[in-house]
């Protein structure tokens, strides 16, 4: 009895004892750890249909331990374009890797330069968010980056100066993402009903398929300013991440109406790790869908796809901008 | 808060009673290890600093013990390469209730039961939505204390090792890939809490110390070792402390009623 006792004691004992993976900085350890890492971790490997021990062997067939820092590095960020996504970055002292496919490979559909026409110089800043009223009496607002916290004050503001106007663009084009949050307090603005906008997941553990069940994502209403006209969302393939996420919400929206292009997608939420040398890797980890269950880790497609015209260009019109204003003065008519 | 109960019980006990009641105060600095799977699945280690209070009082005619115990401890850790670092910050109290058994004059054990509770966490600072792995955890376990008191030119020293081992416990932990965004900011806590015992945690403390009178304290010399391991949802920690302490205790409640 007391023998099944202790052994049962050790068993528990060495269940619950922690083992450290063993690598030593060398080029083969480091690219180990870093296909390893992504193998349990990285969350896309079955949607994108990539066979990860495929692309493996591929490049462990040109690790040596004798190769630079420079060299291995090169390396290791062609394996990662394997991922096709801009959430995977690597991190060394003399780099970042990057993919950047997703949205160099499109036009750009946004010119500073234009926008600056529209604009002025007398345009008026809050959180980051540049607004104005067109002399056509629409709202334009231009969020370049959700990494510009967003106050509740400031949009009281801007959606106050609006008030009056038929309609407001939100622009968001060159929109690279950041905190999810801003996401949600932005979007809250146009919504008057807790409303189902999306889904995520996270890995519950290393295997490409285990996931927990989708849990819902709702949009909740605020009690402050709220905007109840049209509104056109200017989008192009540089919005990305958390500006995708914005799109996928404001897209269930009923008063929403998306103009531009393609979004660039960004769906999984990113988590940091490292490799025994040091450098930072930064990968997804927990894909976000939309309230259809679909995956937006490749783009959103707009409602009205329009692209910018190159005689508008030459002329110093935006052509998103321009369709925008037209269909606010359409809705306005007829709501 | 009933930590903070249980010691003023204890503190009114032993006014009452006219019971001896030690309080101690001890800094220890030495050495941290931080293993955090969450983070990354290397090991980081550092400098460790921790401030720890201790109070016991002997009830019943000294046949029990009970002792509390806070401490706040901080470790600045980096990984291997040098280019990570991690702030490691933790709060953990322990009462423990002991059965005291004097064998002589000398010798004194003492084995009991208790609780403990440890918040804090570890935080990476170049993570991106994985940036920290809190701690929260309540948990019971053993104590045991050994006591050794001798004289050495005519003054009285006594050495002392104190352990506890959690066995059975709650914890918070975050499932293998989920984010703490989707925890706390969406509201899916499924899986957060979990149950502690031995099946996925291995935890305990050490405590080694010389005790001698200094004026009308005692000195406390000694040694502070604090393992604790778990495996919850495919994520590993290890925090793994040794320290060197120096601090000073007193029967502060008596010293009080002799100065009035």
């Amino acid at each position: 009895m007391s023998k099944w006792i202790f052994t049962i004691f050790i068993g528990f004992l060495l269940a619950s004892c922690v083992k450290e993976p063993q690598y030593s900085n060398t080029p083969r350890d480091n690219f180990e750890a870093l296909w390893k890492l992504l193998d349990e971790r990285y969350c896309f490997f079955e949607y994108k249909k990539l066979d990860w021990n495929d692309v493996h062997s591929r490049y462990s067939a040109r690790i040596s331990n004798s190769m630079s820092e420079e060299q291995l590095f090169g390396v290791m960020a062609e394996m990662l374009a394997e991922l096709k996504d801009g959430h995977v970055n690597l991190f060394s002292s003399f780099d970042i890797s990057r993919y950047w496919d997703w949205y160099e490979k499109y036009p750009d559909n946004f010119d500073e330069k234009i926008q600056r026409r529209y604009l002025g110089s007398n345009y008026l800043v809050a959180s980051g968010i540049k607004y104005k009223v067109l002399n056509d009496n629409v709202g334009y607002m231009y969020y370049g980056s959700f990494s510009d916290a967003i106050g509740d004050g400031n949009l009281d503001q801007i959606i106050s100066r609006f008030s009056l106007c038929d309609g407001i663009i939100i622009d968001i084009r060159n929109n690279g993402g950041g905190d999810l949050t801003n996401v949600d307090i932005l979007a809250a603005r146009f919504n008057n009903e807790r409303r189902l906008v999306g889904y995520i997941t996270h890995k519950t553990g290393k295997g490409h398929n285990d996931f927990s069940n989708p849990y819902p994502k709702y949009l909740g209403t605020t009690g402050r300013l709220r905007y109840q006209k049209p509104v056109v969302v200017l989008t192009n393939r540089a919005c990305f991440s958390s500006a995708n996420d914005f799109v996928s919400v404001m897209k269930q929206l009923p008063t929403i109406t998306i103009v531009g292009d393609s979004t660039g997608g960004g769906s999984g939420l990113p988590f940091s790790s490292e490799l025994p040398n040091g450098w930072s890797i930064r990968f997804s980890a927990s894909p976000m869908f939309n309230a259809n269950m679909d995956q937006t880790e490749f783009g959103i497609a707009p409602d009205v796809k329009v692209e910018m015209n190159s005689d508008d260009m030459k002329k110093g019109v935006d052509t998103l901008i321009e369709e925008a204003r037209k269909l606010i003065k359409e809705k306005s008519k007829t709501s | 808060m009933f930590g903070m109960m249980l010691f003023l019980q204890q503190l009114m006990w032993a006014q009452k009673e006219n019971l001896p009641h030690t309080l101690s105060l001890n800094f220890g600095t030495g050495s941290s290890s931080v293993l955090e799977t969450y983070l990354t699945p290397y090991s980081y280690s550092g400098t460790d600093y921790r401030l720890t209070c201790f109070s016991e009082a002997v009830r019943d005619s000294g046949k029990w013990l009970g002792k509390h115990e806070l401490s706040l401890d901080y470790s600045q850790t980096t990984n291997f390469s040098g280019r990570g670092l991690y702030h490691n910050g933790f709060i953990n109290y322990n009462y423990t209730r002991l059965r005291r058994f004097e064998l002589s004059a000398r010798w004194t054990l003492a084995g009991g039961m208790g609780g403990d509770l440890l918040v804090g966490a570890i935080y990476n600072s170049r993570n991106s939505n994985n940036p920290a792995q809190a701690k929260l955890n309540l948990n019971s376990g053993l104590s045991a204390l050994a006591e050794y008191q001798f004289t050495l030119r005519k003054r009285a020293f006594s050495v002392r090792y104190y352990t506890f081992i959690p066995l059975l416990g709650i914890g918070f932990a975050p499932e293998y890939g989920q984010s703490y965004y989707e925890i706390f900011r969406l509201g899916n806590s499924d899986g957060v809490v979990n149950l502690l015992s031995l099946h996925n945690q291995w935890a305990m403390s050490n405590r080694l110390s010389i005790q001698f009178p200094c004026g009308g304290y005692a000195l406390q010399l000694g040694y502070f070792n604090t393992i604790y391991q778990t495996r919850i949802h495919q994520n590993e920690t290890s925090l793994i402390s040794h320290n060197l302490t120096i601090g000073i205790s007193g029967d502060f409640m008596r010293l009080d009623k002799s100065r009035r």
